[in-house]
């Protein structure tokens, strides 16, 4: 336990349900707050003071947020596996995994791993041609936790889609993923998170990439009171090569942060990035990226770039692009903006007939396509759009 | 048709417009010409409702109805078309699925029908072969990576399929080769009579060699100082504006 800290009745609360008495055991650190570098713009311990009863896996049944062909499916209630498929295919197993849970540097995944029910292991073998969805569906006030890892075995294939479903209530969801792809290994995943303005909610992903493995992770996010979406990629094995790209809006008083850490530990590595935000009325935007190219790294290719589109003067858009590099013969990049909405090209398409709102539409849709260039399933692809159309619907025009 | 009466605009306080009077009859293809500065694009810009264009004083009227409080796409929809003498490149934005949303709004607004895109395809592909745009840079986003003359022929096509009732072609001269001239004439050509006005503004006088215009207007430090038939185009062309700017 830090000396100066004073745990909040949260804290004291989930403390209580702990193994490892009043020192907190995972939780010694309490909560991450502002006083955190690594969570300053998103103090979770201020957005989490009341103490939570552990939620129910009660939930009502509802559409879900992605219409998946074929997918695997597995529903998660609250934290609770409500639902997963009566077989699997060939060369998919579903085990659970209830070891040692301090594996992680950082409170919440140690947390999400020892609280979740179980932590479930997807060992894939061989190319997967159906999509693992796996819908975490959250609603109530209550708190829960989940903790699934994807193993994929040396040359296997796969697409992960985690819906982050948000239903009513000032729920706090914290969820671990672990991804391990073997060498050669090639994973598509995509998340997409919706929540309402009250919950909170947490998604931390560690990545482990073997030689020549590829991830392709895609991300659209709308937001919470406080939420948080964090990939930490190891890159471990020579040749691998990873896409992290995203988009983000943000309207009310939502906030997100992507956080992204990408670490080079070998030669040959590639790391293409790019977050594109659009924020409305009084949200905030956090974007948080780093690299870390170790002194063998050498031929790193890391690029990184994120661009904001700020709809409204009340909106804030927080980012730190962070490159830590001690290699000498690499190429790394990163770019950082953020700026208004193009007036003259507002004015060319209302000059064509589009209306205010038609033409921002138009001009965000744009703005946040390239995010989902490497999105492989048009079908996806498509419903993606859709959800971002239907934001686009949903804001007035201020002006 | 198009009628203007002693306008006066504004940008950032300073005034470029001084009591501009112009009048273009349904069906008569009109040319306003001037120095740089004089205030053309300005005009442009005020007739079809950009913002930051503050009107201090004055009217602009479409057969009679005031365009001042409407705003761009409104005065799109009540057929206003404007040829940008730099037109933008607007990245992600697929230039058939935007040039068909313009349309559509404009239907919408005026309470058409929207055309089908079985309609719309027929309607775009034949103008694009007017125009010289080949089927490739339809598919690519609006404008990116065309050349000048490239984007003029996409304002060109877009005047074509949305059928403005009134056309204003802002320097769509500037920057084109000969080729490119007489596809801009032969587009104004076809759709000028009728109903239909132009206001053609440029420089020189080369674009009128190819749309003959009925008026010639001059305008010099913010307001007509000359208008006449086609004769003072070629004169300014011999003498150039010299004597227009000394004497303001």
């Amino acid at each position: 336990m830090r000396p100066d800290h004073q745990f909040t009745e949260f804290e004291k609360a989930l403390i209580a349900t702990l193994p490892g008495g009043e020192d907190g055991g995972v939780f010694a650190g309490g909560l991450p707050s502002r006083r955190d570098e690594r969570w300053k713009w998103t103090d979770l311990r201020a957005a989490l003071r009341e103490p939570k009863e552990a939620s129910t896996s009660d939930i009502a049944a509802r559409k879900p947020l992605l219409s998946v062909a074929e997918p695997l499916e597995f529903v998660f209630a609250n934290g609770h596996m409500a639902a997963a498929p009566d077989s699997l295919p060939e060369g998919v197993r579903l085990s659970k995994d209830d070891g040692d849970t301090r594996v992680f540097k950082e409170t919440m995944p140690n947390l999400a791993a020892e609280k979740a029910e179980h932590t479930y292991v997807l060992r894939i073998d061989g190319k997967l041609d159906r999509p693992i969805h796996l819908r975490f569906l959250s609603e109530g006030s209550g708190m829960h936790h989940t903790s699934v890892e994807v193993e994929l075995a040396d040359g296997a294939e796969a697409s992960v889609i985690e819906s982050l479903e948000g239903g009513q209530g000032d729920w706090f969801a914290n969820g671990l993923m672990r991804f391990a792809l073997g060498n050669g290994a090639s994973l598509e995943r995509l998340i997409v998170q919706q929540a309402n303005e009250s919950a909170v909610t947490v998604h931390h992903a560690g990545v482990e990439m073997g030689e020549s493995a590829s991830f392709t992770q895609g991300t659209l996010g709308f937001g919470a009171k406080l939420a948080r979406i964090e990939t930490q990629l190891m890159q471990a094995g020579e040749g691998a090569r990873a896409v992290l790209s995203g988009a983000y809006l943000l309207s009310g008083k939502s906030h997100l942060d992507n956080t992204t850490d990408v670490s080079h530990a070998v030669p040959n590595c590639t790391t293409e990035e790019l977050y594109k935000g659009v924020l409305a009325d009084k949200s905030r935007g956090v974007f948080q990226g780093r690299f870390y190219v170790a002194r063998d790294a050498q031929k790193t290719d890391a690029r990184m770039a994120h661009n904001a589109l700020l709809l409204s003067d009340a909106a804030e858009v927080d980012a730190k692009p962070e490159l830590m590099i001690y290699a000498d013969d690499v190429e790394c990049a990163h770019g950082n903006t953020a700026g208004a909405l193009d007036d003259e090209a507002m004015f060319y398409m209302r000059q064509r007939g589009l209306t205010e709102k038609a033409a921002r539409a138009l001009l965000v849709q744009a703005f946040v396509a390239e995010a989902f260039l490497h999105v492989s399933d048009e079908n996806i692809s498509a419903q993606l759009t859709g959800l971002i159309e239907s934001w686009l619907d949903r804001q007035e025009v201020a002006s | 048709m198009l009628k203007i009466d002693d306008l006066h605009i504004a940008v950032e306080e300073t005034e470029i417009l001084k009591g501009l009077s112009l009048d273009v009859p349904a069906g008569e293809v009109h040319a306003i010409m001037g120095p740089n500065g004089s205030g053309k694009s300005t005009l442009s810009y005020a007739i079809t409702g950009r913002e930051d264009y503050d009107v201090t004083g004055g009217d602009i009227t479409l057969d009679g109805e005031s365009l001042l409080e409407m705003d761009p796409n409104e005065r799109a929809a009540k057929g206003l078309f404007l040829s940008f003498q730099h037109p933008l490149e607007i990245p992600g934005v697929a230039t058939m699925n935007f040039i068909r949303t313009a349309l559509n709004a404009q239907r919408k607004a005026r309470g058409e029908a929207e055309v089908s895109a079985a309609d719309f395809l027929k309607t775009i592909r034949e103008n694009a072969k007017i125009v010289g745009l080949s089927d490739e840079k339809l598919k690519r986003p609006f404008n990116v990576g065309f050349s000048g003359g490239e984007k003029k022929r996409m304002e060109m096509l877009q005047m074509a399929v949305l059928e403005p009732r009134f056309g204003i072609l802002d320097e769509t001269d500037s920057g084109l080769d000969i080729d490119a001239l007489k596809m801009v004439g032969e587009v104004v050509n076809e759709m000028r009579g009728g109903e239909r006005g132009f206001l053609i503004i440029t420089h020189y006088q080369r674009l009128l060699d190819y749309v003959k215009p009925d008026k010639v207007h001059v305008l010099a430090n913010g307001k007509i100082v000359q208008s006449g038939g086609p004769e003072i185009a070629r004169e300014l062309e011999e003498e150039g504006y010299d004597k227009y700017t000394s004497a303001a």
